[in-house]
């Protein structure tokens, strides 16, 4: 499987926020994307899911345009920062609602995935109630309970303890393993280093390989 | 949205109540069931609606529970586009489909309140006034669920896009601004038969069921300017609806998810 990335632009407010991006993902790969805040980051990552429309350029996985052939892509896991779950739901009944859009995992596998991240899946607390770090947990949960093919996971460290950042980078590279597409954004420096196979840097929406 | 079937039977029940008590009640013109059910498009006892300022004052305050309604069914839609949504569409592969299906939820919600606040309405003319339901009366009841679940339904369209582009407590401004136009339209024109096309045109003019073409009311209702016809207006909010749903569609579809959401901000 390869993710294509040909020359996308994207330009919001008059601000080009990505600027003639082009990069070639495969599988069984951590990418870590780097930069300042607003750099681009996690608009590159709504652009490679197919969630936001590009300007110029196109996106493609396996001969598929994003936003011709499919609408977003076929097999992923996503975080994106500051998108959260329903406030008024437990974990486990996010999880439920979310695999039900899908429905090829059951229950078992929803509450593998809760436990893997270190939550309890009959924790009774809703969402809202949650701490900023078991929210982030859950949101990794959601991303992976479907052993998806393409995990793009914004900040997945944030938030959490540093038990909680160990935690992840395991299960992360576990995901590798498994074959799966992995593209992380981060602040955390080390968090790149440690989990990237590849390493880019994004500057005012340009992208440059370290 | 996911706890709510037991919300929306209540806020059903309550409004048939009101409604009931509010305008149906102290009516003494009231004289049969058909005409208790014309109190729902603003009819005054036996009186047809004009269009003069105290009776859109009134027609709006027997709107209220349905003003309500369209803000906490506009705001699922655009909460479930703007909060959830990231994690719900990244799942969907067709946004198209996410959306039919949401909207089908929502016009379900629309016609199930018409339905359950209409029967309570119509549970309380018959048990206390002890008005038997005519074939007038039944075709009448039928035709108020109808009309009004599409009429709502569209205001609840608007609502949510006019909330994805510009946050949910503007859009309310937005929605009754347009349903005020409308009103203010129609109180214009009404009463002047050689501007009855601006009637034809609004379809505010299709909810006052007083005015419709059905044996059994042209007889009953006084003070009428204009007369509609029935199968017409049933086919016109039919259409009127259709556009409304594919533009919300169009406009939906065509967003980028999150950078609208004006609650959160983010970009």
């Amino acid at each position: 499987m390869k993710l294509i990335v040909n020359h996308i632009s994207k330009v919001l407010k008059n601000k080009k926020i990505l600027d003639d991006i082009s990069m070639e993902l495969e599988n069984g790969k951590v990418y870590g994307l780097c930069g300042e805040n607003g750099s681009g980051k996690t608009m590159l990552l709504r652009a490679l899911s197919g969630l936001i429309k590009v300007d110029n350029g196109h996106i493609a996985i396996d001969e598929m345009k994003l936003g011709k052939d499919i609408s977003v892509l076929p097999s992923l896991g996503l975080i994106i920062e500051n998108a959260g779950l329903y406030p008024g739901l437990t974990g486990y009944e996010n999880l439920r609602y979310l695999a039900g859009i899908k429905n090829i995992i059951g229950q078992d596998e929803i509450k593998n995935a809760i436990r893997s991240v270190g939550l309890n899946p009959d924790d009774r607390r809703t969402y809202m109630k949650y701490s900023l770090g078991m929210k982030q947990r859950l949101l990794i949960a959601q991303a992976i309970m479907e052993k998806p093919e393409v995990l793009l996971l914004d900040e997945p460290t944030n938030g959490l303890d540093n038990q909680g950042v160990e935690l992840i980078r395991k299960l992360i590279l576990r995901e590798r393993d498994r074959g799966a597409l992995i593209v992380i954004t981060s602040h955390n420096k080390e968090d790149i280093d440690l989990l990237a196979d590849e390493r880019f840097v994004i500057e005012e929406g340009k992208l440059k390989k370290l | 949205m996911f706890k709510s079937k037991r919300i929306l039977m209540m806020i059903s029940v309550i409004s048939g109540l009101y409604k009931y008590y509010g305008f149906i009640q102290q009516e003494h013109s009231i004289d049969s069931f058909t005409v208790s059910i014309l109190q729902l498009s603003g009819a005054r006892g036996i009186l047809g609606f004009i269009g003069t300022p105290n009776e859109i004052i009134r027609l709006l305050t027997l709107m209220l529970p349905e003003l309500c309604l369209i803000f906490l069914l506009g705001r699922s839609l655009y909460a479930s586009f703007c909060t959830g949504s990231v994690y719900v569409l990244s799942r969907f592969y067709k946004r198209k489909a996410w959306f039919l299906k949401e909207i089908s939820k929502i016009a379900l919600s629309t016609f199930f309140y018409f339905l359950i606040s209409t029967l309570t309405i119509c549970g309380m003319t018959v048990g206390i006034k002890h008005m038997v339901p005519d074939k007038t009366g039944i075709i009448v009841m039928l035709l108020h669920i109808f009309i009004y679940s599409l009429w709502f339904f569209s205001l609840v369209m608007i609502f949510a896009v006019a909330a994805i582009k510009r946050g949910s407590s503007e859009s309310m401004l937005y929605t009754l601004l347009y349903y005020g136009g409308l009103l203010v339209s129609f109180s214009f024109f009404a009463g002047k038969p050689e501007k009855n096309v601006f009637l034809e045109i609004n379809p505010i003019s299709r909810t006052f069921l007083n005015w419709y073409d059905i044996p059994g009311i042209m007889e009953k209702i006084v003070n009428r300017h204009y007369i509609v016809r029935m199968d017409y207006s049933c086919i016109y909010m039919v259409i009127y609806t259709a556009v409304v749903v594919i533009i919300c569609e169009t406009l939906i579809c065509r967003n980028d998810l999150i950078i609208n959401d004006k609650e959160v901000g983010t970009m």
